[in-house]
């Protein structure tokens, strides 16, 4: 690794780290700001940020509000390095600590730890396996702090080749986790959600209460959107990224994914009228006292 | 199209078609998007009106206007007529016409021409000639609104396996070809149907949607009609086989008891795409 930490970040070609950072500034954009509307900053002092990935988010709260401590984690080592490299070029690294941590076993931190909690799912992990982790979170919540969870799930596009794509994607990921004995079920073959409209469920089961959430739109309208053109773009990218899997678990071959790729690409970036949209769920819910 | 048996429509179904309206009206702020020049639209067609409730809404709020609603189910067309009668209104007229055959209107007679579908089965196939039909009929300038609903998904397995019934039926019938699974809704089509039927400035608006028990319960009784009204669409699901007819109506049993649940949730999209032509 380049001993300059500026010359470390432009020579990072890491596509995955900036297809989260491009979702993060959509996403973000989409829900109206970093948090709901509903939870007060008021004595607020120490937010955990878990599924930080490079720590866009973590970053964007200290900068606004200089009060505010950030623990970030996550398990993905790589992008925990260059989460505490992004901190430091915003300046923020007195307030923001980034920790290799992965969620879905016990956290190292005591009771009651955080005023505020954010995070968002993770892709290898199936809606089933959340009351456990939801409970782990909630044990580090302070009684009266907030838990705010908010999850993307696929929509439709006009485009049949990215429909074809998110479903063959869709579909890959609950296989896998069938195969890794993580599913009693074999899934079948058509849309499996995410945990995303279960949040709402899973935080009253949690035992939070004031449980509320929100829906909104992601534009997937790239021809005459700018931001959903880059945000497309991101998408088709991750969705390359399941090529392996997919062909792995022979679901399609590879010459018929990268002609679907082409061909989805095409149709949102080149057709004048492609249309198309994702989901956001933002569920939040209060730990009462 | 499908042609539904005219008697076939219960007053389920008419609830239904209220709820959607009221629905896709209350996302949208109004019943046209709000960039469009509403008050130069003197001549009105809003085609599948079904039982009315756009052109109603449209006649009330515009008495200088004239709207006229047309469709091909006689007995929507009959409430519609007797609403319009009762609201004193006289600036509304409610036709039949044919799916497959030309609009009965001459040329350039229309400043806006709504779709508001009052039904589902309209496949992407059949809307370039339709469009280019309601193009003929508009005037240079005028412009062309399209809005449907799509639905997400949700918390219930009931509702998203009877969800995905409906898709892979669509696909099917889309697709012509029986194994078919990848669904591509009609409205998400619609901002490329409208150019490719020449339009320009052509847009589209998204407007998310909550159907769960949360707030709103317009959401949540929307979901509930649709499921509730299947027999309208037992026509199109059972012919494509995606189910046997126990199957369907074990699942649509499901997914009613469960979105009763306090802590049901799901999310749908209302998409409205407009252009005009030049």
């Amino acid at each position: 690794m380049h001993p300059d930490p500026i010359q470390r970040w432009l020579n990072s070609n890491d596509i995955n780290l900036n297809i989260q950072r491009i979702l993060h500034r959509y996403h973000t954009a989409a829900l109206g700001g970093p948090l709901p509307a509903a939870i007060p900053l008021t004595n607020v002092r120490h937010i955990l940020n878990t599924s930080c990935g490079p720590g866009d988010w973590a970053i964007d709260i200290a900068r606004t509000y200089p009060l505010i401590h950030v623990t970030g984690i996550d398990a993905n080592e790589e992008e925990i390095q260059h989460a505490r490299l992004n901190a430091q070029l915003c300046q923020v690294s007195e307030r923001v600590t980034f920790q290799h941590m992965p969620v879905g076993r016990s956290l190292a931190f005591a009771d009651n730890t955080f005023d505020l909690i954010h995070t968002k799912p993770i892709q290898q992990l199936h809606p089933a396996r959340w009351p456990f982790i939801l409970q782990e979170l909630i044990r580090v919540l302070r009684p009266g702090g907030w838990l705010n969870v908010v999850a993307h799930e696929w929509g439709v596009t006009s485009s049949d080749a990215l429909n074809h794509l998110t479903l063959l994607a869709n579909h890959a990921a609950s296989l896998s986790l069938y195969r890794l004995g993580l599913l009693a079920e074999r899934p079948a073959s058509g849309y499996e959600p995410g945990v995303g409209p279960f949040l709402y469920q899973f935080l009253i089961e949690g035992g939070l209460i004031d449980v509320s959430y929100t829906i909104h739109a992601v534009d997937l309208g790239a021809f005459s959107k700018q931001g959903a053109r880059i945000y497309t773009e991101a998408i088709l990218l991750f969705l390359a990224h399941f090529k392996s899997l997919v062909c792995e678990l022979e679901l399609v071959d590879e010459y018929t994914y990268d002609s679907l790729l082409r061909t989805a690409r095409k149709d949102m970036l080149y057709q004048p009228g492609s249309c198309g949209f994702a989901y956001l769920f933002s569920a939040h819910g209060r730990k009462s006292v | 199209m499908q042609q539904i048996d005219p008697e076939a429509i219960t007053m389920a179904q008419v609830a239904g078609l209220r709820i959607r309206h009221y629905l896709i009206s209350r996302e949208m702020k109004g019943l046209l998007p709000p960039t469009l020049p509403s008050e130069r639209f003197q001549r009105v067609l809003n085609v599948a009106c079904g039982n009315g409730f756009w052109a109603l809404d449209f006649a009330r709020l515009y008495p200088k206007k004239h709207v006229i609603g047309i469709d091909t189910r006689e007995r929507l067309l009959q409430i519609a007529r007797e609403d319009a009668r009762v609201s004193g209104l006289k600036n509304i007229r409610f036709e039949h016409f044919q799916l497959n055959a030309s609009l009965p209107y001459s040329d350039r007679r229309f400043d806006l021409i709504e779709n508001e579908q009052s039904t589902t089965l309209i496949f992407p196939y059949m809307w370039p000639d339709l469009l280019r039909e309601q193009m003929r009929v508009l005037k240079p300038g005028g412009w062309i609104h399209m809005v449907a609903f799509e639905f997400g998904p949700t918390s219930s397995p009931g509702v998203n396996r009877f969800m995905q019934m409906l898709r892979e039926a669509y696909a099917r019938e889309i697709h012509a070809e029986k194994s078919a699974k990848v669904y591509n809704s009609a409205a998400t089509l619609y901002a490329d149907l409208l150019y490719k039927a020449g339009c320009q400035h052509v847009e589209y608006q998204l407007y998310p949607m909550d159907l769960g028990n949360q707030y709103s319960t317009i959401g949540h009784d929307h979901l509930k009609y649709t499921i509730l009204t299947y027999p309208a669409v037992s026509v199109f699901l059972l012919p494509h086989k995606v189910a046997s007819a126990e199957d369907i109506e074990a699942t649509r049993c499901a997914a009613l008891s469960e979105i009763e649940r306090m802590d049901f949730c799901g999310a749908g999209m209302v998409i409205s795409a407009f252009g005009q032509k030049p």
